[in-house]
């Protein structure tokens, strides 16, 4: 009955009993401490997740008590233009950030992983982004992208260059929100990869340097094989926020206007329906849907990770 | 045994932490006293509502009024859950939109057997808001304050054009002729500005031409009709001529703005607009009665009160809700500058809060007032119908395509409603 614990803790001659009675006794400690978290997330994550699936099956508009429907939202939602538009754009949209954002990152932290002067400055820079409130950024940005008086159609203008309408044309706006979130999501990816940086040891280097490798040949052969274990993490990160983007397009687009069918995520379609048109379980099943769907990415992720993915 | 004390101080200390978030705000009143709960957004209106209650405390003093103001962005969503668990306030403030899905779900008040025995006569108030916080034949709100339509027009550039202000004999074809003398491309002026949105826009040109959005009954839509065709081809012909700021402009830069900064000289704009337009244009501004298509029309929308289906005090509610909605409570209101009372005759004060402006044109517009359409899910329709008309106007289909789709889209979308 004795724990790993106990035998290394306890001189052997003690009897078996007490070690059993204090093993229990720090089991229960355990469990005390852990008591804040297992009930937050209880409250908080599970039990708002179990009504959610459960509500995906009801037809609910927040009133009168939910009706039990079976399959009919998710049959519904097949044949919704609006629910496949909105998965579709949430791929486009993923498709363009996380590639992006990840491989400028990782220039990004290489750049910032050198030994120079004022480097903690450029460090913060490159982070805040990251610790501005979206509506700030989306706001800021909506003006930077107006085409008659933002600065970007201003400097095209200057250049002699196009001058698109960024937002309100629909071959340009949901690559114009694509921008707005790889600057604001580069900074903290970089974050991440800078600390797998400065996990490789410079004696790879050396070595490397003794042989006669190059800049290029030493950061395809070395830095990146050993970043990879935190390149993972921000994929895998990148990706499920993604899928999640909300607020930016909550932003930077009207609430009624026929654009959002070039920019509607999912998570604004959910949106819409629970808390616009009060169609909770409608809302639920593509809440439930894209659950699996980032499921079933981070589990493939996860598959093919071994092919690429070097722990040292 | 020190352990022990620990153990159960740890578990209390959780627990007293997890309570404390979850608790409600309990609702009774000190020493005894009955409470009304009222629930609205704009803080705005808190000293026209003090007062009120000021008034109603004078000849019920053993009754507390508990005011909460949550912003817009969360008070439908607040409202409606508080309602669902039956801790929802006793008197709410109720909008157009939202009006049909709450009656429905009886959580709101049927007023008319309290009107009967009070003897209260309804007839003060505009008709289009009684008629749209008429649910099944009987009233369920007491209308609080109402806004409507006008023509805003900048007299600077009317006075350089050398032209006659608008008034209340201009057509669709006065504008026209006039926007065609008013525009000045090389200075980026515009004649007039033919909305894109519907308030301010074609819900009024579809009423002028003849036409409806919602049908009396809210069984069908007025989209799919040549009078909606008719407004949308004026307002096209407008915008295709320079007369009007395009589209793609206009989803940009709000139509507001643009008038508000001189760019346009004509504007059909809500009467809430005024003190911030006033604002921007000073004694430039002026306003008239929306120009008139086959007929008049101006769109009128406006607030109520409405009591909780399952209050506790419903007596003591039915009484401040008559003296908020009531002349008294509409005179300060009127007073106040906020907005336009929704009691006939009551308005004096509100039409001297900009002594510039002639906002009897808005009183005036009342007499051709057609409601704000509304049914139960209003906003699900609405969007159907923006983003059609939008695409239309984009230039991405026709009109008579996109006209045709929102008919059937708002057809569909109203067979599902329940009642």
């Amino acid at each position: 009955m004795s724990s790993p614990i106990t035998v290394t803790t306890k001189p052997p001659e003690m009897p078996k009993r007490k070690v059993g009675k204090l093993a229990r006794h720090e089991a229960l400690w355990g469990y005390i401490f852990i008591l804040p978290v297992v009930l937050g997330l209880g409250l908080f994550y599970m039990a708002p997740s179990a009504a959610s699936l459960f509500l995906s099956f009801t037809s609910w508009d927040g009133l009168t008590s939910p009706q039990f429907v079976g399959m009919d939202n998710f049959t519904n939602l097949m044949k919704d233009d609006k629910f496949t538009g909105s998965m579709l754009n949430t791929m486009m949209y993923t498709v363009g950030t996380v590639p992006l954002s990840v491989a400028i990152a990782t220039v990004l932290a290489v750049l910032l992983n050198q030994k120079i002067r004022g480097m903690v400055f450029y460090r913060t820079l490159y982070f805040i982004p990251v610790i501005t409130m979206p509506i700030a950024v989306g706001m800021v940005w909506k003006w930077l992208y107006n085409s008659e008086f933002g600065l970007i159609n201003h400097v095209l203008g200057v250049l002699n260059l196009p001058q698109p309408n960024w937002l309100f044309d629909e071959k340009f706006a949901l690559f114009s929100i694509v921008l707005v979130s790889v600057w604001s999501s580069i900074g903290y990816n970089a974050v991440i990869l800078l600390s797998g940086l400065q996990g490789i040891s410079s004696s790879y280097y050396e070595a490397a340097s003794l042989d006669g490798a190059g800049t290029m040949y030493k950061f395809f052969r070395i830095t990146l094989p050993l970043l990879t274990p935190s390149l993972f993490f921000v994929l895998v990160m990148s990706f499920i926020n993604s899928f999640q983007v909300f607020d930016l397009i909550f932003i930077m687009m009207d609430q009624q206007t026929t654009m959002l069918e070039s920019t509607r995520t999912v998570v604004y379609s959910i949106w819409e329906d629970g808390f616009k048109y009060f169609n909770m379980g409608y809302a639920s099943a593509q809440a439930f849907i894209l659950f699996v769907v980032i499921l079933v990415i981070t589990m493939v992720q996860m598959y093919i990770q071994k092919r690429w993915v070097h722990y040292q | 045994m020190k352990k022990g004390m620990s153990v159960l101080i740890t578990m209390l200390f959780v627990f007293t932490v997890l309570l404390s978030a979850c608790g409600g705000n309990a609702s009774g009143g000190d020493n005894g006293k009955k409470v009304i709960n009222v629930a609205l957004w704009d803080e705005n209106v808190r000293d026209t509502l003090d007062k009120s209650i000021k008034i109603f405390n004078e000849k019920h003093p053993n009754v507390q009024v508990k005011v909460t103001y949550t912003p817009w962005a969360d008070y439908w969503t607040k409202l409606r859950t508080s309602l669902a668990g039956n801790s929802g306030p006793d008197v709410y403030w109720m909008n157009g939109p939202n009006f049909h899905s709450y009656a429905s779900s009886g959580l709101i008040k049927d007023l008319s057997p309290l009107i009967e025995q009070s003897g209260l006569d309804t007839s003060v108030y505009t008709e289009a808001l009684v008629d749209m916080y008429t649910y099944q034949g009987k009233l369920h709100g007491l209308p609080y304050f109402q806004d409507s339509i006008g023509l805003y027009y900048n007299k600077e550039l009317f006075d350089n054009a050398g032209l006659s202000y608008p008034d209340d004999t201009w057509t669709w074809e006065t504008v026209e002729e006039n926007a065609a003398k008013l525009t000045d491309k090389t200075n980026g002026i515009y004649g007039y500005i033919a909305p894109i949105d519907n308030q301010i826009g074609y819900y009024n040109f579809i009423a002028q031409a003849g036409g409806f959005v919602i049908s009396d009954d809210k069984k069908s839509s007025g989209f799919n009709t040549p009078e909606a065709l008719s407004a949308f081809k004026w307002e096209q012909g407008l915008i295709d001529k320079g007369y009007s700021p395009n589209a793609q402009q206009q989803l940009e830069t709000k139509s507001r703005q643009l008038f508000g900064s001189g760019k346009a000289a004509m504007f059909p704009g809500i009467s809430v607009n005024s003190p911030e337009l006033h604002k921007l244009l000073g004694d430039k501004l002026g306003v008239a009665v929306l120009p008139a298509g086959k007929q008049k029309a101006s769109i009128v929308h406006g607030l109520s009160w409405a009591i909780n289906g399952k209050t506790k005090v419903e007596q003591e509610s039915w009484e401040l809700l008559q003296i908020l909605s009531g002349k008294e409570g509409q005179e300060l209101l009127a007073d106040s500058g906020f907005s336009m009372p929704a009691y006939k005759g009551t308005e004096g004060g509100w039409l001297k809060s900009i002594p510039s402006l002639d906002l009897q044109v808005f009183v005036d517009s009342l007499e051709f007032a057609v409601p704000y359409p509304v049914s139960q899910k209003t906003a699900e329709w609405q969007d159907a119908e923006v983003k059609e008309i939008q695409a239309a106007f984009l230039g991405k289909k026709t009109f008579e395509e996109a006209l045709k789709n929102a008919g059937e889209q708002m057809d569909a979308i109203l067979a599902t409603e329940t009642k």
